[in-house]
């Protein structure tokens, strides 16, 4: 979807076109899903904080201001409602999935093994890190972006995207087999 | 190690870094075998996470949409006619005041203020001028209010459907626009009264998206310059205006406070006058580049213009990163120089212009300065050195500053101009010489120039055994000797050169 079309999308929900906010959910839904499920770890967790954040966003269309990407004030909301969902679920860390195991939630969707052991590793970060990793590689936003959803500035954004690198590189190449799982 | 590196390679994988910060860092990876490794390991646990991304899907039967419209349906909800606000809460009167104070509500006054000046003059309603009269203006005849005193544009009885309008019509903030007498005088504005028959234009003014995005003030003061409302009136504008009327950047830029200022500058306008210019204005990066306030002084500038309504030079901002060499000071410096100007305009080097070791080059102000010159100027224009300039070895060796110091010599581009020379500067080994500074201080001396225009020469230049003597100081000291350079000058000599055994005595 285009720029021009999202924005005449949400000046049409703005209006209260429900028809083309479907739209809109139509095409952040898996971004916004995939983000939830990275910070609450629980796929049906992840749905429900993914249901509540558009209805969140549909009513607050109106403080929505177009200077800005819609897309990340739409991370920004989903981020915060999966945030206050863990806290509320007594869940310290994106991520973890209880102290026991180190289970990631995307480790079931994943095929190749190499990269189940690395979700493994990412599982294993402290929630601030793994965060930005997720927002970076699989959202693919930019620093700014990161920073204006996480409400931190853009050089700590930098400098805790490369220590969750430093930290992977070491435990995925370097610590080798140690974490591999059988 | 270093943290520079360290942020180099970070940048390097989110695709950060400028042009120059990828060289310098490819310069640095080749070297640092420590740096090579934590980049190859970092680009690789980046690669994996994009296949991760791939694999994650949603799960089967999950439909937000019909989840989400099921909800609100479900909700007790009273809308508000501009927005969904409320789900399952009664409207309450405070959000409506927050309505009115929205820059949503600022755009709507703009639109409705447009559209009731489009209804007025096309409807050719008999008005009443000079007297106080009551007009009324309502969604229904029977709702309507004695509301606006005193105006021309109240005296016309409108019928608007749309409540939203109904809404900006009775508010305060309409009141006065309407009281300030803007809107009456861009009525009584022949040219703009003409504007607003042209059918097309009112079928341009009814677009919603259009009308939401134009700012009332901008508006008013863009429609009092003559040459505004004659570019209006280009068919090709038109045209761009209703293609590009959903862009909202697009628009907003139309409106903007930088266009208002070059709209009265007749170079621009003629120049939205060419099809070729219309189009590229709806490329989103060039839409950035007008948004920035030197090109827009740019634009003001005859020449540039000139130049810009060639289609071999509007074709160059197709490309992005001539569009961000554009943005570059030095560059607006340059475009200002008429020869530079007339140099855009040669297919040749607008070509040129498309390669991206030029555009490099074209980066570095030792070369933009060079570029003023006006030798080397008239050098850009000669197609074998526009080829040589396609070379990675000789786009390298325009980056030192010694050689870039001699190229503003006349002499320097007669001989660039040589098709043998030229040929040389394509050999590697020459190109190295070239950077040697006691070589290119040698190439300062007429004579040895003038050796260089010779056939025989410039073959013998191409012996690695000879490019190797021509690195010894001793020799660069003899060449500059006029009786060696006449020696120099004879076929027989040349030949002696080419023997391995007469460099190694030279060198001895």
């Amino acid at each position: 979807m285009d720029k021009s079309e999202e924005l005449e999308l949400v000046m049409l929900s703005q209006q209260g076109d429900k028809e083309a906010f479907c739209k809109l959910i139509n095409c952040y839904q898996l971004p916004m899903y995939r983000t939830a499920l990275g910070i609450v770890g629980d796929t049906e967790l992840a749905k429900d904080v993914v249901q509540d954040g558009f209805l969140k966003v549909w009513e607050e269309l109106n403080s929505y201001d177009p200077r800005y990407k819609f897309y990340s004030w739409l991370y920004k909301i989903i981020v915060n409602k999966s945030l206050n969902s863990i806290r509320n679920n007594n869940r310290s860390e994106p991520f973890t999935d209880g102290e026991s195991t180190l289970q990631n939630p995307y480790q079931e969707l994943v095929r190749e093994e190499e990269n189940v052991r690395l979700l493994h590793v990412l599982s294993s970060l402290p929630g601030e890190y793994s965060l930005i990793v997720l927002l970076r590689h699989f959202e693919e936003l930019s620093y700014k972006e990161i920073a204006g959803i996480l409400e931190i500035d853009e050089k700590t954004v930098k400098s805790r995207l490369y220590s969750a690198r430093v930290k992977i590189r070491e435990q995925f190449f370097l610590q080798g087999d140690k974490h591999k799982i059988s | 190690m270093e943290s520079r590196i360290k942020n180099l390679i970070q940048a390097e994988i989110d695709g950060e870094n400028t042009s120059q910060e990828s060289e310098e860092l490819e310069r640095i990876l080749k070297t640092n075998p420590e740096a090579n490794a934590l980049f190859k390991q970092m680009l690789s646990i980046s690669n994996r996470l994009e296949q991760i991304k791939a694999d994650i899907k949603l799960p089967e039967n999950t439909d937000f949409a019909s989840q989400f419209e099921k909800n609100v349906t479900n909700a007790p909800v009273t809308y508000l006619k501009t927005g969904p606000k409320q789900t399952n809460e009664e409207y309450t009167m405070s959000e409506s005041n927050n309505f009115f104070k929205s820059s949503t509500f600022a755009w709507v006054v703009a639109a409705a203020s447009i559209l009731i000046l489009v209804l007025y003059i096309s409807a050719d309603i008999p008005q009443p001028a000079q007297e106080q009269v009551v007009g009324t203006i309502g969604v229904d005849r029977i709702e309507r209010a004695e509301r606006y005193r005193a105006t021309q544009i109240t005296s016309a009885d409108i019928i608007l459907d749309n409540e939203q309008y109904q809404q900006v019509l009775q508010s305060d903030q309409f009141q006065r626009l309407v009281e300030s007498g803007e809107l009456q005088e861009l009525a009584q504005n022949q040219s703009f009264v003409n504007l607003m028959r042209d059918p097309s234009i009112q079928e341009l003014m009814r677009n919603e998206q259009m009308i939401s995005l134009i700012s009332d003030t901008k508006l008013v003061e863009l429609m009092r310059e003559p040459a505004f409302l004659q570019l209006m009136r280009e068919p090709s504008m038109i045209e761009l205006m209703r293609t590009a009327v959903d862009d909202r950047s697009f628009t907003e830029l139309m409106f903007s406070d930088r266009v208002a200022g070059i709209i009265d500058s007749p170079g621009f306008t003629n120049l939205m006058r060419e099809p070729g210019f219309i189009s590229l204005m709806r490329e989103s990066s060039v839409n950035e580049l007008i948004a920035q306030e030197s090109f827009v002084e740019l634009m003001r500038n005859e020449a540039f213009v000139r130049l810009a309504r060639d289609a071999s030079f509007v074709s160059l901002f197709h490309t992005s990163s001539n569009v961000s060499l554009m943005r570059s000071a030095d560059i607006e410096v340059l475009e200002r120089n008429a020869s530079f100007a007339e140099l855009m305009r040669d297919p040749a080097f607008t070509q040129l212009m498309r390669h991206e070791g030029f555009i490099r080059l074209m980066r570095e102000s030792s070369f933009v300065s060079l570029m003023r010159s006006p030798f080397a100027v008239e050098l850009m224009r000669d197609a074998f050195f526009v080829e040589l300039l396609r070379e990675p070895a000789f786009v390298q060796l325009m980056r030192e500053p010694g050689f870039v110091e001699l190229m503003r010599s006349s002499f320097a581009v007669e001989l660039m101009r040589e098709p043998a020379f030229i040929a040389l500067m394509r050999e590697p080994a020459f190109v190295s010489l070239m950077r040697e500074q006691a070589f290119v201080s040698l190439m300062r001396e007429s004579a040895f120039v003038s050796l260089l225009r010779e056939p025989s020469f410039v073959s013998l230049m191409r012996e690695p055994t000879f490019v190797s003597l021509m690195r010894t100081s001793s020799f660069v000291e003899l060449m500059r000797e006029s009786a060696f350079i006449q020696l120099m000058n004879s076929a027989g000599f040349h030949e002696l050169m080419r023997e391995n055994r007469f460099a190694t005595l030279r060198s001895q």
